[in-house]
């Protein structure tokens, strides 16, 4: 318990004694983990979501069947009928392919020539719209501008292809001979440039520390534990899930919650110096942090513990990055750190923060009551707001990346006929009918195609199953059954214009006359993001209430709870209301972030509330045990949370968006935690241990000091 | 009166010009018409499926319809095609069918002259029992109104797939 000061002499002296196997211990495990484990960093989050998505597991026996849809945007000059036999060429090219599975473009466009006569000799044909004189196509296209204007703009000089595909396409080895934009997605990134982007970022992380502590020892100890726990981690978090695959996002929680843990133990030691024993510094390092150190391990381990047994591979690798990092953070603290340190005394351990700390506690004590309760109340207020939203599944919380790209479902099927075209037939109606104004036209599929074809046959009238087949025979013999069906599945394609891609998603998910997958992974990961939102809330929110009731047991008080609960919810909650604000999409980036910042504000609430009641039980004054509060803990957290905010501030100005993305979020939310932890957290503690601290409950057996 | 015979033609124009659709014997009947004479068809390819298809050999959209099929492997090894010739009188290709059918290797004959432009030479000194072959075509034709070549019927038993 608080009051409690652990009896560490011994210890110290083992591990001063043993300091050498140590560290021997640490780097030979190190290294054999670094020989045996080469992870892969993937910068697309897209693997992630769509192993969550339900649809995915509906359509796919495998996810990685899911295709991911690229895009070539070609510009020219002038439709002349070279450029037009050019483009033709491009997109008989990208079909040949291997690696392409679909093409969709202007000349995958296909025009039936009706059977028109009654002559005796006719047959049916089909031509590619890019067979047309420039100036038919031109004309073809007017006509039929809704369908097309995906394909190619008003203006006819931009020509857009795009590219279904199971894997990566090598775009360098397309050669395409007009100026173009490819977008695509990049998805793995190889080792050695996320190395050599770290290595700028520690050269960063050591100047900060030099600046903070007034050495090196501080930022190389630092780089070192915070090496050790994020390998440690990931190489248990491999062993268990059986993953080499990490996500360029995940490391960061491991990193940041390292190195917070780690500048509770080492200041402590760097404030220590004042005696000339290293022996002292090294003992009161460890007998002031063994106890809050593991009751904030206790903490998130059982926060997050419980999300371990949710079936969902984000929720659990996020909660083991932070229930893994604690536990090995906390034995690297104890174990590797003293031993280290015990080879250093600091001469000029000086720590000007002693000002700062007076000024945050006097601002504290006289807080306006007022204030905290408007404040108090409008943050319920958003919690019962977003939460609603969340839990009403017709409004979306996150926004959600959206594109006007042309969607592409499968039907499966067992035998195509007559009443199959029906209900495809059936279902373009149906879309219509629900989406009046923007579906015109737009639905490409195995049925528009058999209409067109029996329009155009003199042999046939009414569609029936004779009327079928000689329209599937047709397409065969044309080469166009491909495009609108396989063994297995129709493929329909739509054009959504000017219209809401997510409620036409929903629409179909909810459409029941007919089994649809969805196929691009694009639309997988939003199905996938939107199915999740509402477990992802309830994961985080019980997470928060757990922390809450641990932290009311472990400091025997009910107001604690609520404390415990409210300082580490506040930073969520505001964040949550920017998030809503500026529409940013949901993503794993979003949900690092928060999970860095539940483990931050886990650990910075559980050394704070220590700290305080300890001071308060030896007898200190409310403000006394403020400015104890701040200096001995408050130090740590507001060096910490800085240093994390420069490192996560660089990372925007990394090339890579998912690298972009993570530092903007997790540097925003800390930024709102420190807030939270130095102004607000002092408040509501005054405000809620109304009877002060109850000596009567603590054992008689407790020494005094 | 010009404007008199000029709105007749439009009319008339508009009135027969307009695609003519031939109704299809049900595919139970037809089947077995096919059955009757299936032992005179032309045989391609080795697919499931079978596709029965009436063709004039000098017709141009036959001799199309041909060279898209053979010069296709997936054609050939999805279909079997049971071809049937059956002539357009305005082409005059009785002499030439009767050739074919009397021909060792009709298929192979069938190929040269449609997809070679071969123009063979022979005497019309054709057997009773090809006579009757094309006399029986014709008459099958007939009752399922073809009316233009290639005429094609795609089987609709659970033979080979879609």
């Amino acid at each position: 318990m608080y009051y409690q000061t652990p009896s560490v002499d011994k210890y110290v002296t083992k591990v001063i004694k043993y300091r050498m196997s140590i560290l021997l211990f640490f780097l030979f495990t190190f290294s054999v983990i670094v020989f045996a484990y080469k992870p892969q960093f993937i910068l697309s989050d897209d693997i992630y979501w769509l192993k969550e998505s339900q649809q995915s597991e509906k359509g796919q026996t495998q996810t990685t069947d899911a295709l991911m849809l690229s895009k070539i945007q070609v510009h020219v000059e002038e439709l002349s009928p070279l450029v037009q036999k050019k483009l033709q060429d491009l997109h008989e090219k990208l079909e040949k392919s291997e690696k392409i599975d679909r093409v969709l473009s202007l000349f995958s466009h296909k025009i039936v020539q009706k059977d028109k006569t009654n002559n005796e000799s006719s047959m049916l044909g089909v031509i590619s719209i890019g067979s047309l004189e420039s100036y038919e196509m031109k004309h073809f296209i007017n006509e039929l501008s809704n369908p097309n204007e995906k394909f190619v703009e008003d203006d006819f000089h931009t020509f857009n292809f795009f590219l279904y595909s199971k894997d990566k396409i090598e775009f360098s080895k397309i050669d395409i001979l007009f100026p173009h934009v490819i977008e695509t997605i990049e998805e793995n990134m190889i080792l050695e440039n996320y190395l050599s982007y770290f290595i700028v970022l520690l050269f960063i992380f050591v100047i900060v520390f030099r600046v903070l502590f007034s050495n090196l020892l501080s930022s190389v100890s630092a780089i070192i534990a915070i090496l050790l726990t994020t390998t440690f981690t990931f190489s248990i978090i491999y062993f268990l899930l059986g993953k080499e695959d990490i996500y360029i996002a995940f490391p960061f929680i491991s990193m940041s919650i390292a190195l917070v843990d780690y500048l509770f133990f080492y200041y402590r030691w760097h404030v220590s110096q004042y005696t000339a024993n290293n022996q002292k510094a090294l003992i009161k390092m460890l007998n002031r942090n063994l106890s809050p150190a593991f009751w904030t391990l206790f903490v998130a381990t059982s926060a997050l513990g419980s999300l371990l047994f949710i079936d969902s591979n984000i929720i659990r690798t996020l909660s083991l990055s932070v229930i893994l990092t604690s536990i090995i953070g906390y034995v690297v603290n104890l174990t590797f750190l003293p031993a280290l340190l015990s080879f250093f005394h600091l001469k000029h351990a000086y720590i000007p923060f002693n000002k700062i700390c007076s000024l945050l506690a006097i601002t504290g004590m006289n807080y306006n009551k007022k204030y905290l309760l408007s404040f108090l109340i409008t943050t319920f207020l958003l919690i019962v707001i977003g939460a609603n939203q969340i839990y009403d599944k017709s409004s979306h919380f996150f926004d959600i990346k959206i594109s006007d790209d042309p969607l592409v479902i499968n039907i499966p099927y067992k035998k195509i006929d007559v009443d199959l075209i029906h209900s495809i037939e059936m279902f373009s109606k149906d879309l219509e009918e629900a989406f009046p104004d923007n579906i015109e036209e737009i639905v490409k599929s195995l049925t528009t195609m058999v209409y067109e074809f029996n329009e155009g046959n003199s042999q046939t009238t009414t569609l029936n199953t004779q009327a079928l087949e000689q329209t599937l025979f047709y397409m065969d013999l044309y080469g166009v059954s491909e495009e609108y069906y396989n063994k297995n599945y129709i493929k329909v394609t739509i054009l959504p214009d000017e219209l809401n891609k997510q409620e036409l998603i929903n629409w179909l998910i909810n459409y029941k006359k007919l089994d649809i997958n969805f196929i691009d992974r694009g639309t997988l990961i939003n199905n996938a993001m939107h199915e999740k939102t509402l477990l992802l809330s309830v994961s985080l929110f019980s997470a928060l209430v757990v922390l809450g009731l641990f932290t009311g047991w472990i400091f025997r008080s009910y107001p604690m709870v609520f404390v415990g609960f409210i300082v580490n919810t506040i930073p969520i909650v505001w964040f949550g209301l920017a998030i809503k604000v500026l529409n940013i999409p949901l993503s794993i980036e979003l949900l690092v972030a928060m999970t860095i910042v539940v483990g931050l504000a886990s650990d910075a609430s559980v050394h704070f509330f220590f700290k305080y009641f300890r001071s308060r039980y030896f007898g200190r004054t409310k403000k006394h045990s403020l400015e104890k509060m701040f200096f001995y803990s408050g130090i740590p957290v507001i060096f910490g949370s800085l240093i994390l905010i420069v490192i996560f501030l660089l990372l925007t100005l990394s090339p890579v968006e998912a690298l972009q993305d993570i530092g903007i979020y997790s540097a925003s939310l800390i930024t709102l935690t420190l807030i939270s932890d130095v102004v607000i957290l002092p408040i509501i503690l005054l405000s809620f241990t109304f009877a002060d601290i109850n000596i009567n409950k603590i054992p008689n057996n407790v020494a005094k000091k | 009166m010009k404007i008199f015979i000029f709105i007749c033609l439009i009319t008339t124009q508009a009135l027969f010009s307009s695609v003519t659709k031939h109704t299809m014997l049900p595919y139970t009947e037809m089947h077995s018409l096919f059955n009757s004479v299936d032992s005179y068809a032309i045989k391609m390819g080795d697919g499931k499926k079978k596709v029965f298809v009436f063709l004039d050999p000098k017709c141009k959209f036959s001799r199309k319809f041909m060279k898209k099929v053979n010069e296709n492997p997936y054609m050939l090894k999805k279909y079997q095609y049971h071809i049937f010739l059956y002539e357009i009188p305005r082409l005059n290709t009785n002499n030439l069918i009767h050739y074919v059918y009397q021909s060792k290797t009709p298929l192979k004959e069938l190929k040269r002259i449609m997809l070679e432009n071969n123009k063979p030479s022979f005497k019309e000194d054709f057997t009773s029992q090809t006579k009757g072959m094309v006399a029986s075509i014709k008459e099958i034709a007939t009752k399922l109104s073809v009316h233009k070549r290639p005429y094609i019927v795609v089987a609709e038993d659970n033979n080979g797939e879609n």
